[in-house]
């Protein structure tokens, strides 16, 4: 199975309203923020949220836009599914990484420093050097409990809503260790290695289970 | 079913009910809006009853990531001490708590078993929405309810109360107890309150003293015998209906090896409800072991005779002496700095430090002393290992230990131990004994709680001495780059965010460098007016103040200088704020005011002192505005002038008895500033009508210069002595004094050499008690008078410390083993 560019590229401008506002925000929000960035800010984790369910919302809708039509194409639904996540992983990229760089490369270090003459700054920078990575696995965990979320909820068979209260469920538990952080090391560990479980499982999920996708054509 | 068996019943039932019920209900909701159907909800699929069941994928999914979820919730209720989840503590937590702590969450675990069987079952959300409501659930029993929470306070104890027996005054351990003729086993004693009272038996009346010790003790005044009792009174607390009651007196036996031991007089007892580890009690008392003292002290001659450079036999008998040994040759170095090459010598030995050549082997060395104050759980930098990390100061790599040290405070979240001064310098220490050690010196404790992270551990106590003396060396050195500074102050400041600042702060400030100077001096022209939030605000004792107007004054360097010169208004307004409930009794004046002291007249100190003087006058106890005033002058030297302190003294009129406490500051001050402040005084003192308060005010004021005093006072007896004024009962009287109080008298080197063979003869007991090198010598000479008397008296001072020196030192170590500690059971008494 090769890459399909058009394919792709037609997936991706279905998200791109939510990039289009995303990246803006948060390239202002990088530079500007005056605190030193963390892995316990809320409304950062509430911006990834808000946009990982934006851009499978927008990608994976399968009752308009035209998804019907593509379904019919001779696409397999494999193919169909692995540009859907390929789609996906851009959008995210695309407002990610730019703002990944900011911190990554001195540009906000130095716009605290030298233009706002925040006292925090260079010597936080090397604090903030880890927080996008969170962030990307943020990106990855909710991508892949949304994306099951939808996949699961349009199942012919009985307990649709369970990817929805699945998905509830992580965003509580995410919001509740925003609020009150990995108490020891382990627990961290053990955080990390069961939302990564966690998700790989819904990934693999989801996947088997679009290809018994109801399409609403 | 028995009231008894009931209540266990109930008591085993409590987390059934406390958990189900509220799972349950989530659960009803659930199922009521599944049945409405109503638009838009999870529950509402619209799909018939008789649609498929999900798929077997689906299922396997869903309880995987139920799984998951549910032990990530799961693991942080019951393992997060804040929230009450004590899961990971139970050894510090009294039984009942442990045993309530473990059934919440075997009940907690096996529902949440239960539950991923039916999420297993194709039921995830009916699954999902019971975890949740079975996690809300444990969370309320272990955080609300208090039902498996330790007692946190008041009267009723409900477990059982620990208690702990320990001898103070001395660090020996393993000495025989007995209580009331109980006994109880080898010290430190732990056992329960009411173990102790099961077994000791209540004495209406005290045990007879029959065999006390007599000690003539010498003092200047004249000659007194003290009693040291083998029965040790202390005081236990009493329970009472489950309750720790009032503390009622019992008598202890204490025996060491086959050494008896004695009241040193001083007893403690306390008890506290304990906030994790349960209801607790404790007494202890002073004992004092003679002989082991007589030994102790015989060691130190030993090592005074070889001239601080003892065999390796002395130091293993030292070593026996744990804390005592190394403790006993720093208080000998108070008065003989020649000592602290005995310790010099001591680390050398114990740490093979002549072999260390290059950083590698130093830092194998540090890594040594580590792992051995991480196995005994202590880490004191005046003891020996201490001394031998000091020593290692030059060959340390500062980037290593930077690399280390800068982790380390990336994951410390707090920080425990003590400060004490001892040889006229600071020293640190942590110990996570059950009893931390008797240094015999004021310590001040600490524990500082920055966030989160662990605390930090005793071997990493031995880092931070490290990279303190370190610093310091680099700092003498005047070295370009200080990679201590370059890396950790950043690190430091970096901690602060966030939490706590003011300790990585203090500490960032200690090391110094141009980052946290940049740092601070912008934090403080940011914050100008101060916001009301906690973090801008620091509370001292006349209340809250800028946090980093107030850092920032404390900065060390020409940064700092710059900046307490060009905001002087400010920070003499925040001095005026911290003063306005400043105590006057505790040095707590702000240290910014006296970092500027080379600029003289023009210092801020000498700027403020007006306005300190107005606050001291209206101050209404007058003592201690005295106190506070010659305090501030102290510190403000040499910029302060001897009138000033004499204004001070003329300012209060009141009681002179005071005044005499007073006069005892003034012994902080450079010899001829004390003494032209005193000659001051005398005049001042001169004045007064009451001849009374005149003498005994002179007399005080003579006492400033001990030295001087001594020496004075030497004179005074070489002149009776001279004129024939003492009898011989206060001739003897003298030199049993000297030997066992005053060896280092001057009097002892004027009776040396004075021409009167009498009077040489007199200088020989006390010249014998202190062998030291430069005595050595005068004795020598003593040794070939042409006195006979002198000569053979000193002669056979000199045997006595050839017999010393050619003693086994293994014969003067710590204990002498008793060879069955019941059979040695001392008695009862009448």
């Amino acid at each position: 199975m090769y890459p399909k560019p058009h394919l792709l590229a037609w997936l991706y401008t279905r998200s791109l309203p939510a990039t289009l506002v995303a990246l803006p925000v948060a390239v202002a929000f990088v530079l500007l923020w005056p605190e030193p960035l963390g892995p316990r800010m809320p409304w950062v984790w509430l911006f990834i949220c808000v946009h990982a369910l934006a851009v499978v919302a927008l990608t994976q809708r399968t009752a308009t836009g035209g998804a019907g039509f593509l379904y019919t194409r001779g696409f397999s639904r494999d193919a169909l599914w692995v540009h859907l996540l390929l789609a996906e992983g851009l959008a995210v990229l695309c407002v990610w990484l730019p703002a990944a760089l900011l911190v990554w490369t001195p540009v906000r270090s130095v716009v605290q420093d030298r233009w706002l003459a925040n006292p925090w700054f260079p010597v936080m920078r090397a604090s903030e050097l880890a927080v996008p990575w969170g962030w990307l696995a943020g990106y990855v965990l909710l991508l892949a409990v949304f994306a099951y979320a939808q996949v699961r909820r349009w199942q012919p068979t009985r307990e649709r809503a369970a990817g929805t209260l699945l998905a509830a469920g992580t965003v509580a538990v995410g919001l509740t260790l925003v609020a009150e952080g990995f108490h020891t090391e382990w627990y961290g560990y053990l955080t990390w290695t069961a939302l990564a479980v966690a998700a790989l499982a819904m990934l693999v999920g989801a996947w088997r289970l679009h290809r018994r996708l109801e399409v609403h054509a | 079913m028995s009231g008894q068996t009931w209540n266990s019943f109930v008591q085993w039932m409590m987390p059934v009910f406390l958990l189900g019920g509220p799972a349950v209900l989530v659960w009803l909701t659930w199922r009521a809006i599944r049945r409405r159907r109503w638009a838009g909800m999870p529950g509402g699929d619209q799909l018939p009853h008789t649609a498929p069941a999900p798929a077997r994928l689906a299922r396997l999914v869903e309880t995987l990531a139920l799984a998951a979820l549910g032990l990530v919730v799961f693991a942080l209720i019951a393992t997060e001490p804040h929230t009450s989840g004590l899961l990971l503590r139970l050894d510090e937590l009294p039984a009942y708590v442990a045993e309530r702590q473990k059934a919440a969450a075997l009940i907690a675990g096996m529902g949440f078993f239960g539950l991923l069987l039916l999420a297993a079952a194709g039921r995830t959300s009916s699954a999902a929405c019971l975890l949740a409501g079975l996690f809300v659930a444990y969370a309320i029993v272990l955080n609300v309810t208090g039902w498996a929470s330790p007692p946190r306070s008041g009267g009723t104890v409900v477990g059982p109360v620990q208690y702990t027996i320990q001898l103070t005054e001395t660090n020996a351990t393993g000495a025989d107890l007995w209580v009331n003729g109980v006994y109880l086993g080898k010290t430190p004693i732990e056992m329960t309150l009411a173990e102790f009272h099961q077994k000791v038996p209540h004495w209406s009346d005290p045990p007879v003293d029959d065999e006390p010790l007599q000690v003539t003790q010498y003092r200047r005044a004249g000659t007194s015998i003290r009693e040291y009792s083998p029965w040790i009174r202390f005081r236990a607390s009493t329970l009472s209906g489950g309750a720790i009651g009032e503390p009622e007196a019992y008598y202890a036996r204490v025996m060491l090896g086959d050494e008896v031991g004695y009241a040193g007089g001083g007893s403690s007892s306390g008890s506290g409800s304990g906030t994790s580890s349960g209801p607790h009690a404790s007494s202890s008392f002073d004992v004092i072991f003679p002989e082991r003292q007589r030994r102790l002290d015989a060691l130190l001659n030993q090592a005074r005779l070889a001239d601080y450079q003892p065999t390796a036999a002395w130091f293993e008998a030292m070593q026996s002496y744990d804390e005592d040994g190394w403790l006993a040759v720093r208080r000998a170095a108070e008065d003989e700095p020649a000592m602290l090459t005995v310790l010099d010598a001591w680390a050398r030995w114990r740490y093979d430090l002549d072999a260390v050549r290059n950083a590698a082997s130093a830092w194998a060395v540090f890594e040594r002393i580590g792992d051995e104050a991480q196995q005994a759980q202590q880490y004191i930098s005046a003891s020996v290992a201490g001394h031998a990390l000091e020593q290692l100061t030059p060959y340390l790599d500062p980037a290593r230990l930077a690399e280390r040290a800068e982790l380390i405070i990336e994951r410390t979240g707090s920080y425990r131990g003590f400060t004490f001064r001892m040889n006229g310098r600071d020293h640190l220490g942590t110990s996570r004994r059950p009893h931390p050690p008797y240094l015999g010196v004021r310590t001040s404790s600490y524990y500082i709680g920055i966030g989160a992270g662990n605390e930090l551990p005793v071997r990493d106590h031995v880092l931070a001495h490290a990279v303190w003396q370190v610093d310091e060396h680099l700092d003498q050195r005047g070295t370009a780059t200080n990679p201590l500074e370059a890396r950790l102050t950043p690190a430091l400041i970096r901690r602060a965010y966030g939490s706590q600042p003011d300790r990585p702060l203090r500490m960032a400030m200690r090391l110094g460098g141009p980052v946290i100077e940049r740092f601070l001096l912008r934090m403080a022209a940011r914050q100008d007016p101060p916001s009301d939030d906690w973090h801008d605000q620091i509370h001292l004792s006349g209340g809250a103040v800028n946090r980093w107007l107030y850092l920032a004054a404390h900065l060390p360097g020409p940064g700092g200088d710059a900046f307490r010169h060009t905001h002087r208004d400010q920070l003499f307004e925040m001095a005026g704020r911290i003063l306005v409930r400043h105590s006057f009794r505790d040095d707590d004046l702000p240290d910014y005011l006296f970092m500027d002291l080379h600029r003289g007249a023009s210092s801020m100190a000498m700027q403020y002192w007006p306005r300190f003087d107005n606050v001291a006058d209206q101050h209404r106890h007058r003592y201690d505005a005295l106190k506070g005033r010659w305090q501030y002058l102290i510190r403000m030297e040499p910029a302060s002038s001897a009138a000033m302190y004499v204004d001070a003294w003329r300012s209060y009129e009141q009681d002179y008895s005071w005044r005499s406490e007073a006069i005892q500051l003034l012994g902080a001050l450079p010899a001829d500033k004390r003494e032209a402040v005193a000659e001051l005084l005398r005049e001042e003192v001169h004045r007064l009508e009451d001849e009374g308060d005149r003498q005994y005010l002179l007399r005080e004021l003579e006492t400033l210069d001990p030295t001087a005093a001594r020496q004075a006072e030497a004179e005074r007896f070489m002149a009776q002595l001279h004129a024939g004024e003492l009898t011989q009962a206060k001739r003897t009287h003298l030199v049993n004094w000297l030997t066992h109080e005053a060896p280092r008298h001057p009097l002892v080197t004027m009776l040396a050499e004075a021409s009167d063979p009498a009077l040489r003869r007199m200088a020989v007991p006390p010249l014998a008690a202190l062998p030291t090198p430069g005595r050595r010598v005068v004795l020598e000479k003593l040794a070939a008078d042409d006195d006979a008397a002198v000569r053979t008296a000193a002669r056979a001072a000199w045997e006595q410390w050839a017999d010393l020196s050619a003693t086994d030192p293994q014969t003067l170590a710590a204990t002498r083993p008793a060879a069955n500690a019941h059979d040695a059971e001392p008695s009862r008494g009448p």
